[in-house]
């Protein structure tokens, strides 16, 4: 069964009458005024966190609303063309990566975007793929998104961020686009796509991890866009298909590892339900070939790195689980490592778009299941399949390691969430008929789904914005400071040096320094010793650590003695002194370089020290 | 395709390879984004539809995995992804793509038309928002900069001498640098002032004799004055 057939009685030329609305909310430049606003908004909340120190949490909130609201009534409430629904997601979803982009407009500052930002200029400056990256060793196999940004830095001459954010912005679009296309062919209906894609962007990663620079950003609309290739160019020859096909199925491939299995997951099934509802999408069984085979193959190339990194993240969720099984689980829901709490109705929210969607999806999935069936839509059923899954969302943040692989996965889930929501809502409720109460507890309703969902998936507050430097907390740790350090390391110190230090401090040195940070996936370490090094009084097994690990460089900032560490840990998982841990570092440990022969102290601004340790001992 | 517009996503291509080689930095960026826009429309006609959406979609996924497959298969050739075989990799692979696209008679369907007013005052719209937004960022981003740095450091050193750098931003004033062998807190070796602007100022790098009967040296930069408060320690060991 083809995607494109569908026996849905909900069309695009079933509009509905005109509803009784001001005269200026009539036409989709209402969207581009609300997402131009929200834009200059959130440049704001940046600015007064940069200069005043606090971001304003309240139009943070209002600005995102004010471009999702402004998108949910124009786009899905009136009677627009095609066209311009079209114009109006694209909109939208341009606008919520500019509002990242508008927050850090000068370098990418989050964790994962300084491991690939270090890829990406490890292949500006030698030239060629796969240079080992010890911060996250699997990611220079998966290199598509920097290939795709280094190609457009060599082509223009832009900034790699400006790049960056130019290739982020498409992968945007692509998304979009992509899935209102899917839902607009199983669904014969723009205004239910429109409502989908706007559903999507509901999803607890839509906004933040996402749309940061890092693999699985550029590999989610590859993917969707794939999908949507095999149905498009069904009427197309094959001399023509195969090679289109063949390279987006390379390009998913090379881009992030679990996506790309997702996909051929995502395919098999889709062949084996057509395949039993005898209607196949004319290019599905080679598509699915060459995914497969493309996915298999670079996966055998990355295997080396590929399956420590798997085997790690496995062995760190089975024991959070067992921890909490065995209630040893120190995991506490709205409270961060270092105490910071969610504010109370934040938490609301986000329980509250939990509730929704536990409350709505039994009865939308039920309605899609069995419209699905009944039309014999493989694609949709399996879209049914795929919406399942969500409760492992919810479940996943009860502990702290399964959080962040649920989270993960809501943007393969929620494009299941999304189709099937959109098609029972839309598919029962005509806007322009609705009375007044039912159109606004839809709005509301919407609107919970988009702010309770990106609070789940965004993590703490801190997380969100620009402000003052907190110890051990992704963007906010990356501070002029923190940054004039590891740029006097790339100035002034022979590159790829053994270097440790603590979890941003050793990205940026990465990443803007030009060393080596020592971890345990990439050289073996026992980062219990190491981080003893940061964290411990000293002892003689310093010294042995130090040999062992053949250090050269430590990089010490001191203001890790004013707080616990935001994201549990101020080094790695394993580091010493992370179970009951309840106040920081004392600074003499912190400090005790100063005072061990050979230990030189080659750098100093205040905070930051940096000593080189080759001659100890 | 007629054959002048043909010829004139040629000389497009031939233009973004010329500059992005040798031409200046704002032509080379001009036409390189230009030639990429070109490909992707090209392989937007790719899309049997009729709409414009499935055509966008077309063009981004096609650019996006044509840079990314042709940046593995460079990665595979002699020089491989230096700027030469980008700039000359790219226009090959455009030309195939320009020539293909004629050869197969692709041509612009349906969805062309002029958009309407309002999509266009939307875009703007948000064109303006964007512009306006990265205004008020770099603000912020000008202001965080200014964050006060001072630095010591001592990249350097043998048994004689130490090159030291200073770095600052947003620091003024006049500091001492001293010299301080073995720990010793009752003697210090002056070693010169150093006078900060205020501003961003270039790293200041000085030498600074140490003195050779010593084990290990503390080179301190203090502001200047009676009190000399020690601002910033480096520490070298012979």
């Amino acid at each position: 069964m083809s995607i494109t057939a569908s026996s849905v009685k909900v069309s695009a030329e079933a509009r509905p009458r005109a509803i009784a609305r001001p005269a200026w909310l009539t036409g989709v430049w209402t969207v581009g005024l609300a997402a131009g606003i929200g834009v200059v908004l959130q440049a704001y909340v940046g600015y007064r966190g940069r200069v005043a120190g606090a971001p304003p949490a309240l139009l943070f909130w209002l600005s995102l609303g004010l471009i999702y609201v402004a998108g949910v009534v124009t786009i899905v409430w009136l009677p627009l063309t095609r066209g311009l629904r079209v114009l109006g997601i694209a909109l939208v979803s341009i606008a919520m990566q500019l509002t990242r982009i508008v927050l850090y407009p000068d370098m990418f500052v989050y964790h994962d975007e300084l491991v690939h930002d270090r890829v990406l200029k490890d292949i500006l400056v030698h030239h060629h793929l796969f240079t080992a990256n010890s911060t996250l060793p699997v990611t220079p196999h998966y290199p598509g998104l920097e290939v795709v940004t280094s190609g457009l830095v060599q082509l223009t001459g832009l900034s790699t961020h400006t790049c960056g954010s130019l290739v982020l912005l498409t992968t945007r679009l692509v998304l979009a686009l992509g899935i209102f296309l899917i839902v607009e062919r199983m669904t014969s209906s723009d205004r239910i796509a429109a409502a989908a894609s706007l559903i999507y962007i509901a999803n607890p990663q839509y906004l933040f991890f996402n749309s940061q620079f890092s693999y699985q950003t550029i590999a989610l609309p590859l993917c969707v866009g794939y999908v949507y290739m095999i149905v498009a160019l069904s009427s197309v020859r094959r001399s023509i298909a195969w090679p289109a096909l063949g390279v987006v199925a390379i390009a998913v491939a090379v881009s992030h590892h679990l996506t790309s299995m997702g996909l051929v997951v995502l395919l098999l099934a889709w062949l084996a339900v057509s395949t039993v509802s005898g209607r196949r999408p004319r290019y599905l069984v080679s598509a699915t070939l060459l995914a497969l085979f493309c996915v298999a193959g670079w996966a055998v190339i990355a295997g080396p790195t590929l399956f420590p990194y798997f085997s790690e993240i496995l062995r760190h969720n089975v024991k959070s689980v067992q921890q909490l099984i065995s209630g040893h689980s120190d995991h506490k829901f709205f409270k961060d490592t270092a105490g910071d709490r969610t504010p109370v109705w934040e938490r609301y929210a986000s329980l509250a778009s939990v509730l929704l969607l536990v409350a709505l999806l039994p009865w939308a999935l039920w309605t899609a299941v069995r419209r699905a069936w009944g039309a014999r839509q493989a694609a949709a059923l399996v879209l049914c399949a795929v919406t399942v899954a969500y409760p492992i969302i919810p479940l996943g943040h009860l502990t702290e390691a399964t959080s962040e692989v649920a989270d993960r996965s809501s943007g393969f889930i929620f494009i299941g969430v999304a189709f099937v929501l959109a098609w029972w809502v839309f598919a029962h409720l005509r806007p322009g008929r609705l009375g007044r109460l039912p159109a606004i507890a839809v709005l509301l309703g919407s609107l919970v789904l988009f702010v309770g969902g990106t609070i789940v998936g965004s993590g703490p507050p801190w997380l969100r914005a620009p402000g003052p430097f907190l110890v051990s907390s992704e963007n906010r740790s990356v501070d002029p400071i923190a940054v004039s350090a590891s740029r006097w390391l790339g100035d002034y110190q022979r590159p790829d040096q053994r270097i440790y230090g603590d979890r941003i401090n050793a990205l940026l040195a990465a990443l803007l320094g030009n060393q080596h940070p020592l971890t345990s996936l990439a050289d073996g370490i026992d980062n219990d010793a190491a981080s003893r090094l940061l964290l411990a009084p000293l002892s003689p097994l310093d010294y042995q650590t130090v040999r062992t690990d053949r250090l050269n460089l430590l990089v010490v900032d001191t203001r890790i003695t004013q707080d616990l560490p935001h994201v549990g840990v101020y080094t790695d998982t394993g580091e010493y002194g992370t179970v009951n841990r309840t106040r920081p570092p004392d600074p003499q440990a912190v400090t005790k370089f100063d005072h061990v022969r050979g230990a030189e102290r080659l750098y100093d601004n205040g905070a930051i020290r940096i000593y080189a340790l080759r001659r100890i001992g | 395709m007629t054959i002048r517009e043909v010829s004139a996503r040629a000389a497009l291509l031939a233009a973004a390879v010329v500059f992005g080689l040798a031409g200046p930095a704002v032509l080379g960026a001009i036409f390189g984004l230009a030639a990429i826009v070109n490909v992707g429309e090209l392989l937007s006609r790719l899309h049997t539809g009729h709409d414009l959406a499935g055509r966008i979609l077309f063009a981004g996924v096609g650019v996006l995995a044509l840079l990314l497959v042709l940046g593995v298969v460079l990665n595979e050739l002699p020089g491989q992804l230096s700027h030469t075989n980008w700039t000359v990799g790219w226009g090959v692979l455009a030309t195939v793509v320009l020539t293909a696209t004629w050869r197969l008679g692709g041509a612009p369907r349906p969805g062309y038309r002029r958009p309407p007013a309002a999509a266009l005052v939307a875009c703007g719209l948000l064109a303006l928002g964007t512009v306006a937004g990265l205004i008020v960022a770099w603000q912020g981003v000008s202001r965080e900069r200014s964050t006060q740095v001072l630095a010591l450091s001592a990249p350097w050193h043998d048994q004689r001498t130490a090159r030291v750098v200073v770095q600052s931003v947003g620091v003024s004033g006049v500091y001492q640098l001293e010299v301080w062998p073995d720990g010793d807190q009752a003697r210090s070796v002056p070693a010169g002032e150093i006078s900060l602007a205020g501003h961003r100022s270039p790293a200041l790098t000085r030498q600074v004799r140490l003195p050779g009967a010593s084990t290990h040296w503390a080179i301190v930069l203090s502001h200047a004055g009676p009190r000399r408060p020690r601002a910033r320690e480096v520490i070298l060991w012979k």
